[in-house]
């Protein structure tokens, strides 16, 4: 039996999102919009506020400059101005005074891509694949569209789709009335079907946060309450007897819930191995994938009779990447930590990505998890001192029960840097609640960033400036668990569009929603493998000891029509090096095969991006008299 | 003379082995055998070092073959019979202990395979 | 699908798989080496540098040497007529406490061995920059000495030109000296621990020829670079295990070499069921080198980290005796068994029982030290009397010890180390 709790009509109403988005200031309106904004920054920021100016746009999109003390007022200061009233959102040209804010070097690529000239003509092109770029090229292959993705990396899934902990979120965490919290709900109840047409493993574990104290159950009822109001799937108020059925290892850990909170929409993947799934079958219906790809313009031309920067004053016309020129109608932002960027390169100044990096621990599958489920103790203290912003992280796990620690939330400017540091592995140690795991298990410790905005929202939606730009940016957490709700989304805003252009898009009459799940040797029976084996003697010669992955998975994944360039590429889609011996053992075999199958010398093949080769030269490159006892 | 210690490394036990007066009178002191006061001593006046390396192989799946001087090598030719040895190729196949490079340096040291080498 | 049945099931050809299965023979049983690897030998086929064999041959010979001279015994007892079946390129998945031995390799399919002992000799694995939580950037170029060893002995590729060394075991130490030779610079050796991790020969050899700085109580406290890397930060280590401020210092290189420590492989004993040791992170064994699990002996590095590989060998050797002798005994219950006891300095050790037969036993001990210490005797006493001792000008815990006692039935004996 659980406790109920009855939306308002206000409350089933509510899309305060939409509202914001489309409001339209006159002149006046900026105005007064600029003078409340510069107040705020007065009341809350004496200590600099003189020193910075701020204008707004006819949409409500506030542009901030100066300087502030530090990075960290930077983004507090941002923040702030993104809470006032009647703000869409904030972008930043401020700087800071204890540190340098890196900026991309873009001209070597523009260099480059002029000199390449037309590499191709499309109708779509996708800037980024991540989770969300590749979730939208699947939906949008879906259509007759002509589609390129781009990406700047040497592979899918290396930003923030590479470093999280893959959660397919519950909607108890989320502010209702949010895009997050719609796209979120959406998203999540597309995952069992997603799965078993792409082949991916998806665990529906269920998240059950549960109280001792009775003091904070009111803590329980809110979150419990904002999980209802976002629509979330059957969430249900338990009593502590009825926490102890669901996770009976409760009571061998020694906790008494008195009550709890049982959410079955939470859910779990590994990320970057539903980003590989989504880019193949996206390729295989059609979209073509364009590795290291850098965008570097985005080519637009002016409406006529518009002034600069007004409602729908330029047009997509195509993007310029390092590799030449790509014409098209449309251009999907998916670029992440650089969606801000890519936007303001098509005339679009909406938003500002501050990379919020977050560290996880990934501990030694000896160590398995405490619980069935994903399961934490709410405790009100530990929340203090937390980032408002960031839900931060907790005790999870992975689909293949790899306990993962954190992540943690630090305001970082470099969108590139994301190292480690002991003082994150302080605070992911202490977030730890497990008495069986210590430092001492951790068999990776890895950082990413979040690519979040000051209105800390997902910006998904046609640009007001510039048609033809489907912005999909500033995705963070529940970024992964959204992406499917965020792809339909886009493609519906470019059929939308389309219609409206009268070209109406056509379905892709030869779409095949089906991946063939990849053949896991490690999950078959004995008589299984041995059948295989006899057809393809690779599946019995073991490669990576640690996952138990064979000669045969790696050779499989190399002839997918993602084709991955790299030893991380192929640990991200096999899981070869992905183990306890963190690939000591097994990457000079996985470095042979790669160079083998891409048909490249050994000293060429990179461990990620170019300038990784991990091996300089041969040792014996000079060539001397062949000796031998004949 | 200044008395020199030196690490005894004929047994994990690493006495510390003192070798002390002129030429021709030397005194050894800390060892714990004959092997030891034997090292000392050679340290002392003529140290040598045994060469060991790899060689290019053709005509096998191993690229390389381990090698390795049938005796020690003054110290200080190390590194010039390195050079002449790393050059050198060999063919597939060969047995232990089969000579890849005779007198390598002029030492009267030769170099031999430290395996078998099987032919591809 | 391959079906075996044999007296020994041998999982790892390296030196202790090697030794097992010639005494094996010797004793005139059947046995499978079952070997992961396209040849056997393990990790002593990319060790070609010199100083193996001294107890075992009496001289020193280079591993891939000391490795040839078991295959070729082996090729010899097996054309004499011993039953020794040699699965290479097989790698086992599963192992049970009935000792069913489920293992895989792309001519057979799955090979299915029903063994009457099981002899674990798996060896180890190198501890992993995650392991000493290396701080900053993942960049290409951080890579453990065991692989570095790979690249350039075996496939004869040099994966940098100016390395840093953290860590100061024989691996590592051996690797500097390698480098060093193969024109790559060694900026200098880092050890957290305040005595070097690797034996005093190879320090002196590998080190101090090549004027190579070994720097104790140091660490890395950062990686510096994002596609390569480009530096480490180093820094002296305090007690509370940071970096004492202003001692860091930059250090540009495109090569840092893990050399932080070696671990038991036992995830397959884990499997069956054997009991583990966490200060060895091996089997707690008897005198017998039999496991918690009657019928499942270990031997080599898989049972404790060895310094030697003559050492290897002979527990390879104590370990088929076992498993002959079990078999002989016709698979007798488990026994009875007592602790064996470690006091003072003596840290890691193997037996960590012994079998309370009704007979004196021969027990072969073998233990490392906590700390470095000089004049000492090592005993093995029972009930206040001395079985055995040896005297020893000095020892460290880069060095295993050795001993053999005759220890009275039903007694417990204590290993320990006594200044004299």
């Amino acid at each position: 039996m659980g406790y109920g709790y009855v939306l308002s009509q206000d409350e089933q109403d509510e899309r305060p999102w939409q509202r914001i988005r489309a409001q339209r200031l006159d002149a006046a309106q900026r105005e007064e919009l600029t003078a409340r904004v510069l107040a705020c920054v007065a009341e809350r920021f004496p200590d600099v506020a003189a020193g910075i100016s701020a204008s707004c746009d006819f949409r409500g999109v506030v542009t901030l400059s100066g300087q502030c003390a530090s990075y960290q007022q930077l983004c507090d200061l941002a923040h702030a101005v993104a809470k006032v009233a009647g703000v869409r959102n904030v972008v930043s040209d401020m700087t800071a005074a204890d540190v340098e804010i890196p900026k991309r070097d873009y001209s070597a690529w523009i260099e480059a891509g002029e000199k390449a000239g037309l590499l191709a003509e499309c109708d779509v092109v996708v800037v980024g694949l991540g989770i969300v770029g590749a979730a939208i090229c699947r939906e949008l292959s879906r259509t007759d569209l002509h589609v390129i993705a781009v990406e700047a990396a040497e592979d899918v899934a290396t930003g923030a789709s590479k470093a999280n902990n893959g959660g397919v979120h519950h909607a108890g965490g989320v502010t209702p009335g949010t895009l997050k919290a719609e796209m979120s709900v959406l998203g999540n109840r597309m995952w069992d079907q997603l799965a078993d047409e792409l082949g991916f493993s998806f665990d529906r574990c269920g998240d059950l946060l549960y109280v001792e104290d009775p003091e904070d159950i009111d803590e329980l009822a809110d979150e419990f309450k904002t999980a209802v109001r976002n629509g979330d799937w059957r969430p249900r108020l338990i009593d502590g007897e009825q926490c102890l059925e669901i996770e009976p290892a409760l009571a061998k850990y020694g906790h008494k819930p008195v009550m709890g909170l049982w959410m079955p929409s939470q859910g779990r993947v590994n990320t970057y191995e539903v980003v590989v799934a989504l880019a193949e079958n996206a390729a295989a219906n059609g979209v073509r994938v364009l590795l290291g790809t850098p965008v570097c313009r985005v080519e637009t031309e002016r409406v006529e009779g518009t002034g600069d920067g007004e409602e729908n004053s330029r047009r997509i016309t195509g993007v310029l990447t390092s590799r030449g020129l790509i014409r098209c109608r449309y251009v999907v932002n998916a670029a992440g930590a650089y969606s801000d960027e890519i936007s303001a390169m098509a005339g679009d100044r909406l938003f500002t990505i501050h990379p919020r990096r977050g560290t996880i621990a990934i501990i030694d599958k000896a160590k398995p998890p405490m619980y069935r489920h994903l399961t934490g103790h709410m405790n009100p203290e530990k929340k203090q001192g937390r980032d408002p912003n960031s839900k931060g992280g907790g005790m999870e796990f992975t689909p293949d029960r790899n306990i993962l620690i954190g992540p943690s939330a630090l305001e970082v400017p470099d969108k590139q840097e994301t190292r480690t540091t002991n003082e994150e592995l302080g605070f992911i140690m202490a977030i730890n609640e497990n008495p069986d795991v210590s430092e001492r298990d951790i068999i990776r410790l890895f950082a990413g960033s979040r690519p979040a905005d000051f209105s800390e929202d997902f910006q998904v939606g046609m640009s007001e400036v510039t048609r033809g730009l489907v912005q999909a940016g500033a995705i963070q957490s529940p970024g992964v668990g959204s992406s499917p709700a965020i792809a339909c989304m886009v493609a519906g805003i470019i059929r939308e569009d389309a219609a409206r252009e009268g070209c109406p898009v056509g379905e892709n009459p030869a779409f095949n929603p089906h991946r063939d799940r990849p053949v896991h040797l490690r999950e078959l029976s004995h008589e299984e493998r041995d059948a295989l084996i006899a057809e393809r003697p690779e599946y019995g010669r073991i490669v990576c000891r640690c996952e138990g992955i064979t000669e045969g998975e790696i050779l499989d994944v190399l002839r997918a029509p993602v084709v991955p360039q790299s030893i991380d590429a192929i640990k991200r889609r096999c899981r070869a090096g992905m183990g306890r011996c963190q690939g000591g053992f097994c990457q000079p075999r996985v470095l042979e095969i790669l160079a083998r199958e891409l048909g490249c010398d050994p000293t060429d093949v990179c461990l990620h991006g170019p300038g990784s080769e991990i091996l300089r030269c041969d040792s014996r490159a000079g060539d001397g008299e062949v000796n031998g006892n004949a | 003379m200044a008395e020199s210690t030196y690490t005894c490394i004929i047994c994990p036990r690493s006495c510390r082995i003192a070798v002390s007066g002129m030429p021709g009178a030397l005194e050894v002191s800390g060892h714990s055998c004959k092997r030891g006061h034997d090292y000392a001593l050679a340290e002392h006046t003529h140290p040598v070092r045994t060469l060991t390396t790899t060689v290019a192989v053709e005509g096998s799946p191993l690229r390389r073959l381990a090698v390795r001087g049938t005796a020690p090598v003054p110290r200080e030719l190390l590194r010039d019979c390195l050079k002449q040895v790393n050059a050198a190729r060999v063919a597939a196949p060969l047995r232990m202990g089969d000579v890849v490079l005779a007198n390598v340096c002029g030492t009267g040291v030769d170099v031999v395979a430290s395996r078998d080498v099987p032919a591809s | 699908m391959r079906e075996l049945t044999v007296d020994v099931a041998i999982i790892g050809g390296g030196p202790a798989g090697l030794a097992a299965a010639l005494e094996v023979a010797h004793r005139g049983r059947s046995c499978a080496i079952l070997e992961r690897n396209t040849e056997l030998g393990g990790i002593l086929q990319q060790c070609i540098h010199d100083g193996f064999g001294l107890l075992r041959f009496g001289e020193s010979v280079s591993g891939c040497t000391y490795a040839q001279r078991f295959i070729d015994q082996l090729e010899a007892s097996r054309a004499e007529g011993a039953r020794i079946e040699v699965l290479l390129d097989t790698m086992v998945l599963e192992l049970t406490a009935d000792r069913d031995v489920w293992a895989t390799n792309p001519t057979d399919g799955m090979v299915h061995v029903q063994a009457g002992t099981v002899i674990l000799a798996m060896g180890c694995r190198e501890r992993t920059a995650a392991q000493v939580l290396l701080h900053g950037e993942r960049p290409q170029g951080v890579i453990t000495a065991g692989a570095a060893q790979r690249y350039i002995n075996v496939e004869g590729y040099l994966p940098g030109t100016r390395a840093v060394i953290l860590g100061s075991g024989d691996i590592g130490l051996i690797m500097a000296r390698r480098m060093t030779l193969e024109g790559i610079e060694v900026e200098g050796v880092y050890e957290i621990m305040d005595h070097p991790g690797g034996l005093a020969r190879n320090v002196v050899q590998c080190l101090d020829d090549y004027g190579i700085p070994l720097h104790l109580s140091h660490m890395v406290s950062r990686v510096h670079g994002k596609h390569r890397l480009e530096g480490v930060t180093v820094a002296a280590r305090g007690a509370d295990g940071s970096p004492v401020a202003g001692t860091e210092r930059y250090v540009p290189c495109d090569l840092l070499v893990l050399a932080v420590g070696l671990i038991p492989e036992n995830e397959l004993s884990k499997q069956a069921g054997v009991e583990l040791d966490p200060v060895t992170r091996g089997p707690v064994l008897d005198d017998t080198f039999m496991t918690s699990v009657p019928g499942i002996f270990a031997s080599g590095n898989v049972s404790i980290v060895f310094d030697l590989v003559d050492y290897v060998s002979e527990s390879g050797e104590l370990a088929a005796r076992g498993a002959c002798d079990w078999l002989d005994a016709e698979r007798p219950e488990e026994p009875a068994h007592l602790t064996v006891n470690a006091s003072g300095n003596v840290g890691a050790h193997v037996p960590q029982r012994i079998q309370a037969g009704d007979t004196v036993r021969d027990v072969r001990f073998f233990c490392r030290v906590k700390q470095p210490a000089a004049r000492v005797e090592l005993r093995c006493t029972a009930e206040g009397e001395v079985l055995a001792r040896e005297r020893l000008v000095a020892v460290a815990p880069a060095s295993m010890l050795s001993l053999t006692a005759q220890v009275p039935a039903g007694v417990s004996p204590t290993i320990e180390i006594v200044e004299v």
